[in-house]
């Protein structure tokens, strides 16, 4: 049976488990949400601004470790949700936010309430998309959620035309996605993990510094068991915190611009640095050239880009923190 | 990994006993008076009420980083805070999305008077599906890191960084139909804390917090991590309070009577 495309967008998104959209409506947008409300398993939250909807889906992601769902509708509905893209860009919270565009035959033709979502978005998303047939929506929603929940999250932005949210096709729902050149390392060389561990079992003046990977790569439990073993005291970035109970008599609390005295004292005199899901941010390293002056560094991170991008590191580990940490 | 455990554990014991040196020598510290109230306070009484419980999504700024030093917390996903892109106004729509994720969760939002009203029209998202999130406002009438750089780096010339006392945050409640509290005096903190916390619907605290207290330790911008400011420059605590020109906060825009 053939479905509209606002139809297959809505069973795409129970496909996918969603159980909350945070959006808001407009012209563009209308034959979704037309669909949308007459769901009774999916709780659509109307914002009173596109960019509460953003940082609600933020708030949600972050709490939920699901990716947080945003619709909103074409022109200010999309430039309003700039903020929270880049605020999940930055911060690697998985996001997927739908914004109806203009049909397709008045795309380039300053339309009403036209802007190109996907020109302004580039910048400030991990990846984005125009769907122009609707026979491709739901494969391109599929890979959405996907690109934005694996490797390093962040936002994905599929906007949507209105003439596509309307013209039929029959829905399957795609049960994998094979994305050409997007494949994230979870395992991590282990030559690189056994000269790790035969470094930290050298040093003296070792340290842990935790970023926000860690909290997204759920190695909390790993953390604390190589920190007990090992001894070694842990201080967390402003995302890392959580990741490492602030109670515990190895946590150093937060690193950095306002972090603690001893905390900092401590980066000044390391002597192995093991950097676990962090990004060696300008707030957190200060002065780059006087940062941690005597360690050597061991920085593990799903990442590849965020390796020695600010600072060096003797032992880089490209992986999932958390199943570098069990190897 | 393997190695024995005891002989680790002599490793690190000097490294360990240096960093707590380091700690006793100059610890998280500041003054709570009974004139004034101090933001660490707030959030040391908020993070004892509520321990390990709580989600707490954070804004941007002074409060933010107190938040960071003081409240210990001890889950991932628990703390909802915007770092890189350091978004004023994510605070309070964070805290509103992990309560609808989590209904029956605390959920506390530490903000300010300045990041919240970048966001506050979604008040009504809370008032109207009555979810119970506690919004705590430390209202110190300025944008608080903005003033401490002013009077550590510009001699206290307050450009822009004074917001007054508007809107009355209270009578901004009511207007949503939920509950608000407001705190003027350190007496006031704990039970106006413990009334917030203790109401099943959406609160929002207003808490008077001083506007001159900065935020220590701090490296200053291009500096090193052995080179942090613990405490105001004497030059800045001897000009009285604030920076040598200073205008007075009451004197700002849209002033209440207090």
């Amino acid at each position: 049976m053939k479905m509209t495309g606002a139809e297959i967008f809505c069973e795409s998104l129970r496909c996918e488990g969603v159980k909350t959209v945070f959006g808001l409506p407009g012209g563009v947008v209308l034959k979704i949400f037309d669909v949308l409300c007459q769901l009774k398993d999916i709780d659509l939250v109307l914002t009173r601004h596109e960019q509460g909807a953003a940082h609600m889906a933020e708030g949600y992601a972050k709490a939920t470790g699901k990716a947080g769902v945003v619709l909103v509708t074409s022109g200010p509905g999309m430039t309003n949700i700039v903020t929270g893209l880049a605020d999940a860009y930055m911060d690697s919270v998985p996001l997927v936010a739908f914004t109806g565009q203009v049909s397709t035959d008045l795309i380039g033709n300053d339309a009403f309430q036209e802007a190109d979502n996907v020109g302004i978005s580039r910048p400030c998303t991990k990846h984005n998309v125009l769907v122009k047939d609707v026979n491709e929506l739901a494969q391109t929603i599929k890979e959405a959620f996907y690109i934005a929940t694996s490797g390093r999250p962040g936002p994905v932005l599929v906007d949507i035309p209105k003439d596509v949210s309307i013209a039929k096709a029959e829905f399957k729902y795609p049960d994998k996605v094979n994305l050409r050149g997007y494949n994230p390392t979870v395992n991590g060389n282990k030559n690189q993990v056994k000269q790790a561990a035969e470094e930290i079992m050298k040093a003296k003046k070792p340290m842990i510094y935790v970023g926000g990977g860690a909290v997204f790569a759920d190695a909390a439990d790993d953390i604390r068991e190589l920190a007990e073993i090992t001894q070694i005291p842990v201080t967390m970035t402003l995302m890392g915190l959580g990741s490492f109970p602030g109670t515990h008599p190895l946590s150093l609390g937060m690193l950095g611009m306002h972090g603690g005295y001893w905390t900092n004292m401590a980066m000044h005199h390391a002597d192995l640095l093991i950097a676990v899901g962090a990004r060696f941010d300008d707030r957190v390293t200060g002065k780059l050239s006087e940062f941690c002056p005597e360690a050597r560094v061991i920085h593990i991170d799903i990442d590849p880009t965020s390796i020695k991008k600010t600072f060096h590191a003797h032992i880089p580990i490209v992986g999932d923190v958390k199943a570098v940490l069990r190897d | 990994m393997d190695g024995n455990p005891a002989q680790i554990k002599a490793l690190r014991a000097p490294w360990i006993k240096q960093i707590d040196e380091w700690k006793k020598a100059h610890p998280l510290k500041y003054k709570q008076d009974d004139k004034t109230i101090k933001p660490q306070f707030v959030i040391e009484k908020l993070y004892e009420f509520t321990k390990h419980n709580a989600i707490v999504a954070t804004d941007v700024g002074q409060h933010q980083m107190f938040a960071a030093q003081y409240f210990k917390g001890s889950k991932p996903r628990t703390w909802l805070t915007s770092g890189g892109l350091g978004t004023m106004g994510f605070g309070f729509p964070a805290a509103i999305g992990a309560q609808i994720a989590f209904p029956d969760r605390l959920v506390v939002c530490i903000t300010s008077e300045g990041s919240f009203q970048m966001n506050l029209q979604e008040l009504v998202v809370a008032a109207e599906r009555k979810l119970p999130v506690k919004i705590v406002v430390l209202n110190n009438g300025v944008h608080g890191m903005v003033r401490q750089w002013q009077d550590l780096f510009y001699e206290g010339r307050y450009s822009a960084s004074i917001l007054g006392k508007m809107p009355d945050y209270v009578k901004l409640a009511d207007a949503y139909g939920i509950v608000g509290l407001r705190a003027l005096k350190p007496r006031e903190v704990e039970s106006v804390l413990k009334q917030g916390l203790k109401h099943k619907g959406p609160v929002l605290m207003d808490i008077h917090t001083d506007p001159y207290e900065n935020c220590y330790p701090m490296i200053p911008a291009g500096g090193a991590h052995h080179q942090m400011m613990l405490e105001d420059p004497p030059e800045l605590k001897l000009s009285k309070k604030g920076g040598a020109r200073k205008r007075k906060v009451d004197e700002g825009e849209g002033v209440l009577p207090a």
